[in-house]
């Protein structure tokens, strides 16, 4: 019996050793010999200015940050092309580097690798400066050369070419003028520099992604401040810092990325101090870190849209009486105090977040006040005055869910009978595929682009995906979707934009409740971040932007 | 003996036939689909039949099975559509964590529950026997995920003795951090098993400590202590053991809770975000191989019951089993 035992045990142990090869954050658990809290963000936001962060005196060299991510990144995710999902932008964009640069409010553009760019009068021809001394990371098949023109071009043409989402649509080819990059689109089209601040905008060499193949990402090179060192699917990716660096020194000397699935434990974790950043801070979680004097909560209004929306092809609701009732007897600022409780989202009436430069405060007149009376007899005039059958598809996250039981009691006060079924984004997905939803309830995120809202809701070249289940379709409403893509001055795109949500409110193709807020958790030991209008954490950024993320021990 | 050995494997062909049937159904009845799960929140409707082509969903569903099933007989068992490698290669790189966190988890559930059901028959109805009988019963009923979650607050959260997430390896990190990782996922997965384990031990073991040999050894005048860890553990061994196969079988199962909860690396984690992803390929290899692997583990059973028990092979040989 003894020997079966020691046998078991040292067969465990042998196992132990052969099990992977991973590795986890040295366990220092409590960090409660930090400086007390400064000033943890106690309110709601009221705009989008990034949170300040603690200050306890000039920043150090060195160090490693360890955040937390809610998914796993695939081995291959990390090719910029084949990239799918925020998860993967996070790791991205600290190891790559694009053209060009959103600045915090995500309004405009900084210069990144091109140092300069000039847009055709008819908006079709982009012609970029490339900054001169730029390296790329060493790899195994270059040996840190420099970045040149070339490589801008083959990278761009690659990512149009490759990504299989198609990236860029709207592009015919970049290629290499005088040691310029001029890029022909065949469609003017505005959100062009917001596209190529994306991760498949990244500039990557081509004898590193030739001489890899399809283990590029496993691999991935490019020229920012950090070199991805350590990618252990499912567990975690590891970044050091980028020596040769040509923008501002990184203060970390590493960045590792620790896969995460359960919020619960990602909050013990950091708690513990065994993460230094949690990304992803939703629901109760989020006073949880207001209530933990060792942890500070940011929260920026993020470019992400909830909404309830209607099937335009639904024999029911294709009647817009029926429509309007439903969005009379919708009160928003009861959802968003009921769903946003935390301070993770507010109210919001039009089809564009209010962080968008799109969003006027003046077109919320025309969405039909909260007015259950009115509603009913509505809906008695459409001929439902005994009442109605509706099915809303939701998927499974929790403030969509709570927002639907918010939204199917309030429905029922006016008569309309609401099934809620609550399915995987996958099978969601499927359902706006096949055209079988009745009401959804959706969330949209973009950009500060009301291009990546409206313009995309109302577009039929998105139909019966999750931009436009809607099933709205009009050859008139494209020609304007299309014109508002590809001007180039901002005052004639907003004209169009506004527009564009005069039309989707006409229609009423949903009910645009609210705006959500991202939250982030933070360790007392982190200092130097700004939390921008987007859902990716910059470690290091561009000078100027004030982002260069240090640790204290 | 051999003769049965080989009938069982011989019984193993038509029970792989019917999982690997089973599996390729139940993934196709998942709603959802693959390729909207692949281009998540880039999903763009004039990519998706590409894709499906690409991948070979376009084919009618027996045209898929027949290919499914000819690549498993040469040892392929498909492309993970998600991680974009061989299912089998991932399936290498996960199981080995999940068996050191399954095979220690059983060891301790074994050394624990065996030690403290023996205790619970030496002194049947005292105070000992109803505390250890109380937490058997706490053992086999408490939820794993609400037990993983407590033993997290209290010894990560609060006391800061355990990291609350993630894994080491020997190789890597040294023995400390390995036990360090370890610790809590392993608890936390033995609790059941330990219950289950308490039980058999005490019942098995009080029905042995009343039998006839062991009154005629005490008649002898051996020694108690001899009379209970030779004698009578001996003959308590077969119903513990095979409830060690089971057991076994159970935590590897309940690996895809644990290893969720506390981010280890292993077949429960792969398995839950293939499902996420409607990966079939993957989804179908692992079920394969757990399922092979619960085969097995019940054919070791068997046979080490055998040698423990003569008389069961015997009664095999004749039909009985």
């Amino acid at each position: 019996m003894k020997k079966l035992l020691a046998l078991i045990l040292s067969g465990t142990l042998i196992l132990g050793s052969l099990a992977g090869c991973s590795k986890n954050p040295d366990p220092t658990p409590g960090n409660t010999s930090d400086p007390p809290p400064a000033a943890a963000d106690e309110n709601k936001p009221a705009d989008s200015t990034p949170a300040p962060s603690a200050d306890p005196g000039a920043p150090v060299y060195g160090g490693e940050l360890k955040i937390a991510l809610n998914r796993t990144i695939n081995a291959e995710a990390l090719d910029p092309t084949l990239a799918n999902s925020t998860t993967c932008d996070q790791v991205c964009l600290q190891y790559g580097d694009t053209l060009v640069q959103e600045t915090a409010d995500a309004v405009d553009y900084l210069p990144s690798l091109a140092t300069d760019w000039t847009i055709s009068e008819d908006g079709k021809v982009y012609t970029f400066t490339i900054r001169e001394g730029v390296h790329f990371q060493k790899g195994k098949f270059q040996d840190g050369r420099e970045l040149t023109a070339e490589d801008v071009a083959w990278s761009l043409n690659r990512a149009h070419e490759e990504s299989w989402w198609g990236y860029l649509p709207f592009f015919d080819h970049a290629e290499v003028q005088d040691g310029k990059v001029v890029c022909y689109l065949e469609n003017a089209n505005a959100t062009f520099l917001h596209e190529l601040t994306s991760t498949s905008g990244i500039i990557v060499p081509k004898e590193e992604v030739e001489g890899w193949g399809d283990q590029f990402g496993s691999h991935p090179i490019s020229t920012g401040p950090f070199i991805v060192s350590e990618h252990v699917p499912d567990q975690y990716t590891k970044l050091v810092k980028n020596p040769d660096y040509w923008g501002v020194e990184p203060y970390l000397d590493a960045v590792t990325y620790y896969i995460v699935t359960d919020e619960a434990q990602a909050m013990n974790a950091l708690t513990t101090g065994e993460v230094d950043v949690v990304l992803t801070v939703s629901g109760n979680y989020i006073q949880q870190v207001r209530d933990n004097p060792n942890l500070v909560l940011t929260q920026t209004p993020e470019s992400r849209l909830s909404f309830l929306g209607f099937n335009l092809s639904d024999s029911v609701l294709s009647d817009k009486r029926v429509r309007d009732a439903i969005s009379m007897a919708i009160d928003r600022k009861q959802i968003a105090d009921g769903v946003y409780a935390n301070g993770d989202g507010a109210a919001s009436y039009l089809p564009v977040p209010v962080t968008s430069w799109g969003y006027d405060p003046a077109l919320e007149e025309l969405v039909p006040a909260y007015d259950v009376d009115a509603a009913k007899a509505l809906l008695t005039e459409a001929g439902y005055g005994n009442g109605l059958n509706l099915v809303l598809t939701v998927g499974t996250a929790d403030a969509y869910v709570r927002a639907a039981t918010i939204i199917q009691a309030m429905l029922s006060q006016i008569g309309v009978n609401v099934e809620i079924q609550s399915l995987s984004s996958t099978e969601v997905t499927d359902r706006y595929l096949n055209n079988t939803v009745q009401l959804f309830i959706g969330g949209q995120g973009g950009s500060a682009d009301p291009g990546t809202f409206v313009g995309n809701f109302l577009s039929t070249a998105k139909l019966h995906t999750n931009f436009n289940a809607f099933c709205y379709s009009d050859p008139a409403t494209d020609e304007i979707v299309n014109q508002a893509g590809a001007e180039t001055d901002r005052a004639k795109r907003t004209e169009l934009y506004h527009e564009l949500i005069k039309e989707a409110l006409d229609t009423n193709i949903g009910v645009f409740y609210a705006t959500s807020y991202l939250s982030w958790g933070l360790g007392q030991r982190v200092h130097g971040f700004v939390q921008e209008n987007k859902s990716v954490m910059r470690v290091c950024g561009l000078e100027g932007t004030g982002i260069n993320i240090w640790v204290t021990e | 003996m051999q003769k049965v050995i080989l009938k069982r494997l011989l019984q193993l062909i038509p029970t792989l036939l019917v999982v690997i049937a089973f599996t390729f159904a139940a993934t196709r009845l998942i709603p959802g689909d693959p390729v909207a799960a692949m281009l998540g929140e880039q999903y763009d409707a004039t990519k998706v039949d590409a894709l499906r082509e690409e991948l070979g969903l376009n084919d009618p569903i027996p045209v898929q099975f027949g290919k499914y099933f000819m690549d498993i007989l040469q040892g392929d068992f498909g492309e993970s559509y998600y991680f974009n490698t061989s299912a089998i290669n991932m399936i290498k790189a996960r199981l080995p964590n999940t068996l050191v966190l399954s095979v220690s988890s059983l060891c301790i559930a074994i050394i624990v529950g065996v030690l403290f059901g023996v205790l619970s028959a030496k002194r049947q109805s005292s105070l000992l026997d109803y505390v250890l009988t109380v937490v058997s019963l706490f053992g086999v009923s408490a939820p794993v995920f609400w037990v993983a979650i407590m033993m997290v607050l209290v010894f990560s959260v609060n006391l800061g003795w355990l990291p609350s997430f993630g894994m080491a390896t020997i190789a890597q990190d040294g023995l400390a951090a390995f036990l360090r990782h370890i610790t809590l996922p392993c608890a936390c997965l033995a609790v059941i098993p330990m219950g289950t384990f308490m039980r058999i031990t005490r019942s098995s073991m009080i029905d042995s400590l009343g039998s006839d040999s062991v009154r005629a050894l005490r008649a002898r005048g051996v020694s108690e202590r001899s009379i209970v860890w030779k004698h009578a553990l001996k003959n308590a061994l077969p119903p513990i053991l095979t409830v060690v196969g089971m057991q076994f079988a159970g935590c590897f199962a309940g690996a895809v809770l644990t290893e969720n909860i506390f981010s280890w690396p292993g077949m429960g984690t792969m398995i839950s975000s293939a499902i996420d992803n409607r990966d079939y390929s993957l989804i179908q290899a692992t079920v394969l191989v757990v399922a092979l692997a619960f085969v097995i583990i019940n054919l070791i059973t068997d046979i080490l019951y055998m040698v423990i028990n003569p008389k069961v092979a015997i009664d095999a040989e004749n039909g009985g089993m």
